[in-house]
């Protein structure tokens, strides 16, 4: 859903000016998940910015599923993905927040300097706006944050910012995986060995790690064609999917205490 | 004048932000870069010795460590120089592991 946000706020950023307009057609029907797609939309603020009409349900009313998602997006680090976490402060445990603040910005970071770094080759006009997209949304007492950005993609990436015999002798080691399956590892890798320290690898691995503090916290990453997860609880999984998403999306699930005070842990 | 030769604190929380990140000066208001040019280096020109207060922030990513602290070499102090003047303050021994290390790559 986030890339979908996404891909739309570029695609309207890039026709800003030129006359063309984009319209929305909401789902028909009276059914709860027509319904759910409806808020959505609106809760996202999408329905305005495409000049659709609000739906007949008030923010008030949006289902428990919608309405604690949350959208952010920018093209700098600034104080947003700090502001985040903020409101979850007493209620994440100080370890797991302070990797969360650092993969957060990291993420986002990664976005701003490492995927825009070539054209996109979407077939749309070249659009160099370096811009990251947030959701965050809590419930059954986890918290979910997503980050994305719609640039190059790791397996594109990599060749760019590390040596190509580098890149191709670590992924002879993940030679079992797909191609952009093995890109995410290998990426994951180079970030770890170029400090040396597993415990503080530099970007990507730092968002990798970020859910290291909690017993039952998920990171995943998906660029290309490939995604890898990794569960506390199940260790790590990978696969690939049958289309591409042209950029990064970085995921993670972590614990939240109650909101009256304390955390879980 | 004596200035030049005495002893100063920075604590990164109170003096600069709880939530230092970025690398560059575009990419934020609390990056890296800016540390470096608007606390780090003045305080190595007119001070003998500065003690770093690192612990309170909401966590420093290796953009803003490095671009802070490796940036220093870049801009021509030598490590030697900044291990024996910049005295790290933190609980936590792998982020002052990680500043050495942007000082002795």
């Amino acid at each position: 859903m986030l890339v979908v946000i996404a891909e739309i706020d570029r695609a309207q950023r890039m026709r800003s000016g030129n006359g063309q307009t984009m319209r929305c057609k909401l789902p028909d029907g009276e059914g709860s998940e027509q319904e759910i797609v409806r808020q959505v939309l609106d809760q996202l603020d999408l329905l305005r910015r495409l000049d659709h009409p609000p739906i007949s349900t008030t923010s008030d009313k949006f289902d428990e599923t919608v309405r604690h998602w949350n959208y952010a997006t920018g093209t700098r680090v600034d104080d947003k993905p700090g502001n985040v976490l903020e409101k979850y402060e007493g209620r994440i445990t100080p370890a797991l927040m302070t990797k969360m603040q650092i993969g957060l910005t990291e993420a986002v970071l990664n976005s701003v300097h490492h995927a825009y770094r070539a054209g996109r080759n979407d077939g749309c006009d070249c659009y160099n706006e370096r811009r990251w997209w947030m959701f965050t949304r809590e419930a059954d007492g986890m918290l979910q944050v997503l980050v994305c950005d719609l640039g190059i993609g790791i397996p594109r990436s990599l060749p760019i910012r590390w040596d190509r015999s580098v890149i191709k002798n670590l992924r002879a080691v993940f030679s079992s995986d797909g191609h952009d399956v093995a890109a995410i590892k290998t990426a994951l890798v180079l970030g770890e060995s170029s400090t040396g320290r597993k415990e503080r690898g530099k970007g990507l691995p730092q968002i990798w790690n970020a859910t290291q503090a909690t017993a039952d916290g998920t990171v995943g990453i998906m660029s290309g064609k490939g995604y890898v997860m990794s569960k506390s609880t199940t260790g790590q999984e990978s696969g690939t999917f049958g289309t591409a998403l042209l950029g990064t999306l970085v995921s993670w699930r972590v614990p939240v205490g109650p909101a009256d005070g304390g955390s879980d842990e | 004048m004596v200035e030049v030769m005495s002893d100063m604190t920075i604590n990164i929380v109170r003096d600069f932000s709880r939530t230092p990140a970025g690398r560059y000066i575009s990419d934020g208001p609390y990056s890296g870069e800016r540390f470096r040019e608007h606390f780090l280096i003045p305080a190595l020109r007119s001070h003998r010795r500065i003690t770093l207060e690192l612990d309170g922030t909401r966590g420093m990513g290796s953009s803003f460590l490095e671009e802070a602290f490796g940036g220093l070499i870049r801009r021509g102090f030598s490590a030697a120089d900044l291990v024996r003047r910049m005295i790290l303050r933190t609980a936590d021994p792998s982020l002052i592991a990680e500043i050495h290390g942007y000082w002795h790559p």
